[in-house]
C-alpha cells in the first residue's frame, strides 16, 4: 500500500490495465495517485506535432477515467506535460521526485511501433533514472508473450 | 485485489541493493497482511570468480557448499533487515540452484508482486540495469517492482501491525 503513487499511462488499453493496479495499492483515504500523461512532440516541415496522430483522444479518455477516479473518491490528479522528443521517462522521474511519490507504476509496453520489443523504452528508462520503487505491469495474458 | 493468502516474492542475494529490495517487500507485506517469500537463486558457476577462489583461499565449493552458503546469504540479509524487529508476516524462504532471473520469475508465478533490487548507481547508471531487474521485467507474468538502490531504506521500517 502507498501514500504517494504516480502512474505513467499513454492511454492505452494496457494503460487501464495499469490504473486499476494503481487504484488497488492506494493505501487509504490519505493517499493520492498522480496520472501523468506525457506528450512527446516532433517537429516537422509543418511545425510542431503530437508524435502520436490520437493524442487528443488519448488525453481524452485518460481524463475522463481520472473524473471516474474522483467520482469514485480517489484523491487524484492529472498531469499533461508536453516535451520534445527524447525524454517521457526523465519527465516522469522527475514528477515523482518532486512529488516524493513512493511508487512510479508504468506499463510494461504500450503503444510501441515495434511489436517486438517486449519492454517498451519508456519503463526500461524509468528504471534506469527513476529514484523510487518502480512497478512494471506486465501486458495481459492474451498477448503472446516470447520465450526466453 | 488484496487477498488474505496474497503472496509477494522478493529475490535476495545478500547485497546490499537487495537489502533495500527486501526492506521494502517486508514492509509492503505488513501493510498488507500478505505472505512474504524470500527466494534466492545460486550456481556453482557464479562461485567460481569469487574472490576467495582467484587467492586459492578456497576449495571449489560442492554443490552442497554453495546451497548452504546461500542460505546463510539469504539468513543473514533477513536478520540485517529485520534487525531483530518483531514483525506479524508470515515469512517463507526458498533457496534455489539455477539463474536468478528464470528463477525468480518461476517463483513469482502466482505472486501479487514480484520484488527485486537493482544495482543502477553512479553516473553510468542511465547505460546499465541489473541482468536480473531486466530480465523479470521482460519474462514477470505478473507485477514487478524493481526498487533502486538509492531507495532509502529508512523509507521501509518493519511496521508491526499487530501487537
Amino acid at each position: 500500500m502507498f501514500d504517494r503513487i504516480v502512474i505513467a499511462t499513454d492511454g492505452s488499453a494496457h494503460g487501464d490495465r495499469a490504473l486499476d493496479l494503481a487504484r488497488s495499492l492506494l493505501s487509504g483515504e490519505t493517499a493520492r495517485l498522480t496520472v501523468v500523461h506525457v506528450t512527446e512532440l516532433i517537429g516537422g516541415k509543418g511545425g510542431v506535432f503530437p508524435r502520436a496522430a490520437d493524442e487528443d483522444q488519448r488525453r481524452t479518455r485518460i481524463a475522463s477515467q481520472v473524473e471516474g477516479l474522483q467520482a469514485a473518491g480517489v484523491s487524484v490528479e492529472f498531469l499533461t506535460p508536453t516535451i520534445r522528443t527524447g525524454g517521457p521517462a526523465h519527465e516522469i522521474a522527475e514528477i515523482a521526485d518532486s512529488l516524493k511519490a513512493d511508487l512510479i507504476i508504468v506499463g510494461s509496453r504500450g503503444h510501441s511501433l515495434f511489436t517486438k520489443v517486449v519492454l517498451g523504452s519508456v519503463p526500461i528508462r524509468l528504471l534506469q533514472v527513476a529514484h523510487c520503487p518502480v512497478l512494471v505491469v506486465p501486458l495481459p495474458d492474451e498477448h503472446n508473450r516470447p520465450e526466453a | 485485489m488484496t487477498t488474505a493468502s496474497a503472496l509477494i516474492v522478493v529475490g535476495v542475494d545478500g547485497t546490499p541493493e537487495s537489502d533495500v529490495a527486501l526492506a521494502f517487500a517486508i514492509d509492503e507485506a505488513t501493510r498488507c497482511r500478505d505472505s512474504l517469500e524470500v527466494v534466492t537463486a545460486w550456481e556453482t558457476e557464479t562461485s567460481l570468480t569469487s574472490v576467495d577462489l582467484v587467492y586459492g583461499v578456497a576449495e571449489f565449493p560442492t554443490e552442497a557448499q554453495a546451497q548452504q552458503q546461500a542460505e546463510r546469504r539469504q539468513q543473514e540479509a533477513l536478520e540485517r533487515v529485520l534487525g531483530g524487529r518483531p514483525h506479524s508476516i508470515v515469512i517463507a524462504t526458498q533457496v534455489v540452484r539455477g539463474q536468478p532471473g528464470p528463477v525468480l520469475v518461476e517463483a513469482a508465478r502466482k505472486a501479487r508482486l514480484l520484488v527485486v533490487g537493482t544495482r543502477a548507481l553512479g553516473p553510468v547508471r542511465a547505460a546499465i540495469l541489473g541482468s536480473v531487474s531486466r530480465y523479470c521485467a521482460r519474462h514477470a507474468e505478473g507485477p514487478l517492482v524493481v526498487v533502486p538502490a538509492t531507495a532509502e531504506p529508512e523509507d521501509y521500517q518493519v511496521v508491526s501491525t499487530r501487537e
